[in-house]
C-alpha cells in the first residue's frame, strides 16, 4: 500500500502534569511510562517527521511545560519551518519563559480552561489554575502570539458555553475551541459523571452557533459535538494513519493518541526504527488505513469515506473488538451500549474522579 | 449568518500575523499555514497573497497579477476578491487600516 501523506505530528513531550482534570486522554497507567526521548531523540523525530512532509507541530503531553528541553525542540521546529502549536495548561510557565519559546519557535498558543469561573476552572482541573491562565492568555497577546482558548465540555461546564465566548472575546482569542469530551483515556473510568443530557448538548450547540456567526472573521469559534449524542461517528483522527503522527512520552510512534490501548498490535518505537518506516511500513500504521479492513455497515455504507467507520478505540473499549464499527453509528449492531451509556448517565449522581497514578477500574 | 461583506478596491489587504505562507518541500506549491490547520494554495491564490502587504490596494495587486499572467485587470479582480473575501471571513486576512 501507497502510504499517505502525513501533515501533523503530535508530540506528547511528556504524561506527567501538574492539573488533575477526568477526562485526560492520556493513558490511565501513564504513572508508569516514563518520559523515554532524549532532546536529541526528539530534535530527530522532527527531522524524520518533517522529511514525511509534516509542516504543523502540536506540543503537547501531558504538560509540555515541565520538559524544560522544550525550547530547543521549538529551535529545531523553527528550522524545519513547522507551524509549532504549543498546547497547555498555562502552569508553570512565567512570561520570561513564554517571550523565550516565542523567539525560540513556538508560532501559536492553545490554552485550557476547565471552565469560565475560578471556583468551576480549579474544581475540574483538581489544582489552582484559574487565575495564572488568564495571566498566561494576556502575556501570549502581548508576546503578538495567535491565542486559542480550549474548553473540554462535559455536564458540569456545557451550560457555560456563553460565559466561555465571552472569556475568549475578553483575552483577544482568535480561536474558541469548545470540544465535548471523548469518552477514551480516564474519561470512560468518568463517562457516567461527565456525559451531558442531549438537552445540555442542544443548548450548548445552539449558543455556539450564533457566536461562530457574531463574530466570524474574528474568533473561530468550534464546537464538536460529541459523538454519544449525534447518531454518527467522528472522523477520527480524518482516518487511521492518514495525516497525523503522535509519538507519544514513552517513545511510540501511533497513529492517535489512544492507539496504545489496542491488543495484538505491537507498537514500534522512533528510537528502534526510523519514523519513515514506521509510517508507512508497520503493522500498527497499516492495521486500519484505507477500507480494506472495514466489515458491514461500514463496507458498503456511504459514509465510510467521510467517517472511516468512526474510532477504532472507541470501537475496542466498548466492545472488544478494534474492526467493528463505531457504536457511536446508529447504523452500528452495537449501539445500544451508547444509549445504555446515556441512560446511565442520566441516573448517574456522583463526583467524577481525579486523574491519578492509581489505575481505575473502567465501567 | 451575516452577509459576507465584498473586499472594496480600495481596501488594502493584509495576512493575518497568525498566518503564515512556506513553500512545500514536497511539491513546490505554495502553503498557508495557521494553527491547527493549512492551505495548499494554486498559482494565482500563492501570488496573491504574497502581494498582500498592508500597502498595495487590491486594484493595485489585481493590475499586478494580471500583468504577470498577461490577463484582463477586471477579469483578476473578480477571481481574487471572494478569495480574499473568504480568507477575511476565516480570519486570516485583514484589512489594514486606512
Amino acid at each position: 500500500m501507497t502510504a499517505p501523506r502525513p501533515w501533523t505530528l503530535v508530540a506528547e513531550l511528556t504524561y506527567r502534569c501538574p492539573l488533575r482534570c477526568p477526562y485526560c486522554s492520556n493513558p490511565l497507567d501513564w504513572a508508569k511510562r516514563r518520559d523515554a526521548l532524549s532532546t536529541a531523540e526528539w530534535c530527530r523525530v522532527l527531522e524524520e517527521a518533517e522529511a514525511l512532509g509534516v509542516v504543523g507541530l502540536n506540543l503537547t503531553g501531558g504538560e509540555p511545560l515541565l520538559r524544560d528541553d522544550l525550547e530547543a525542540i521549538a529551535r529545531t521546529a523553527r528550522r524545519l519551518e513547522l507551524y509549532t502549536t504549543l498546547i497547555t495548561s498555562g502552569l508553570p510557565l512565567t512570561r520570561e519563559r513564554l517571550a523565550a519559546l516565542a523567539s525560540a519557535g513556538i508560532d501559536a498558543v492553545q490554552l485550557s480552561v476547565q471552565d469560565v469561573t475560578e471556583a468551576g476552572c480549579d474544581r475540574i482541573a483538581g489544582t489552582r489554575s484559574f487565575e495564572q491562565k488568564l495571566a498566561v492568555a494576556g502575556w501570549v497577546k502581548e508576546l503578538g502570539l495567535p491565542l486559542t482558548l480550549n474548553m473540554v465540555l462535559h455536564r458540569s461546564n456545557i451550560g457555560h458555553v456563553a460565559e466561555a465566548v465571552a472569556l475568549a472575546e475578553r483575552l483577544g482569542a482568535e480561536r474558541l475551541e469548545l470540544a465535548n469530551t471523548q469518552y477514551l483515556g480516564w474519561a470512560l473510568p468518568n463517562r457516567a459523571a461527565l456525559l451531558p443530557s442531549p438537552e445540555q448538548v442542544g443548548a450548548a450547540r445552539d449558543i455556539a452557533s450564533a457566536a461562530r456567526d457574531r463574530l466570524r472573521g474574528r474568533i473561530d469559534v468550534l464546537f464538536v459535538l460529541p459523538d454519544y449524542m449525534s447518531d454518527r461517528p467522528r472522523p477520527c483522527m480524518d482516518g487511521w494513519g492518514e495525516r497525523f503522527i503522535v509519538v507519544t512520552a514513552d517513545g511510540l510512534a501511533l497513529p492517535c493518541h489512544a492507539a496504545h490501548s489496542l491488543p495484538n498490535i505491537t507498537w514500534e518505537k522512533v528510537t528502534d526504527r526510523p519514523l519513515v518506516e514506521i509510517w508507512r511500513d508497520s503493522e500498527g500504521f497499516n492495521a486500519y488505513r484505507g477500507e480494506g479492513w472495514m466489515r458491514e455497515p461500514c463496507r458498503s455504507c456511504d459514509r465510510r469515506t467521510k467517517d472511516h467507520g468512526g474510532c477504532r478505540c472507541q470501537a475496542f473499549a466498548l466492545t472488544g473488538d478494534a474492526a467493528a464499527t463505531d457504536p457511536a453509528c446508529g447504523l452500528s449492531p452495537d449501539h445500544a451500549l451508547i444509549l445504555a451509556a446515556r441512560e446511565a448517565a442520566a441516573r448517574h449522581e456522583e463526583a467524577f474522579l481525579y486523574r491519578s497514578g492509581r489505575v481505575p477500574a473502567l465501567p | 449568518m451575516r452577509p459576507r461583506r465584498e473586499m472594496s478596491p480600495d481596501a488594502r489587504p493584509l495576512l493575518a500575523p497568525r498566518a503564515r505562507l512556506r513553500e512545500d518541500r514536497q511539491t513546490g506549491r505554495t502553503l498557508l499555514l495557521y494553527p491547527e490547520a493549512g492551505l495548499a494554495l494554486n498559482l494565482t491564490a500563492a501570488a496573491t497573497l504574497r502581494l498582500c502587504d498592508g500597502e498595495r490596494t487590491l486594484s493595485q495587486i489585481a493590475a499586478l497579477l494580471a500583468e504577470r499572467f498577461g490577463r484582463e485587470t477586471g477579469e483578476v479582480a473578480a477571481e481574487i476578491t471572494p478569495f480574499l473575501d473568504q480568507l477575511v471571513s476565516r480570519g486570516l486576512v485583514r484589512e489594514a487600516a486606512p
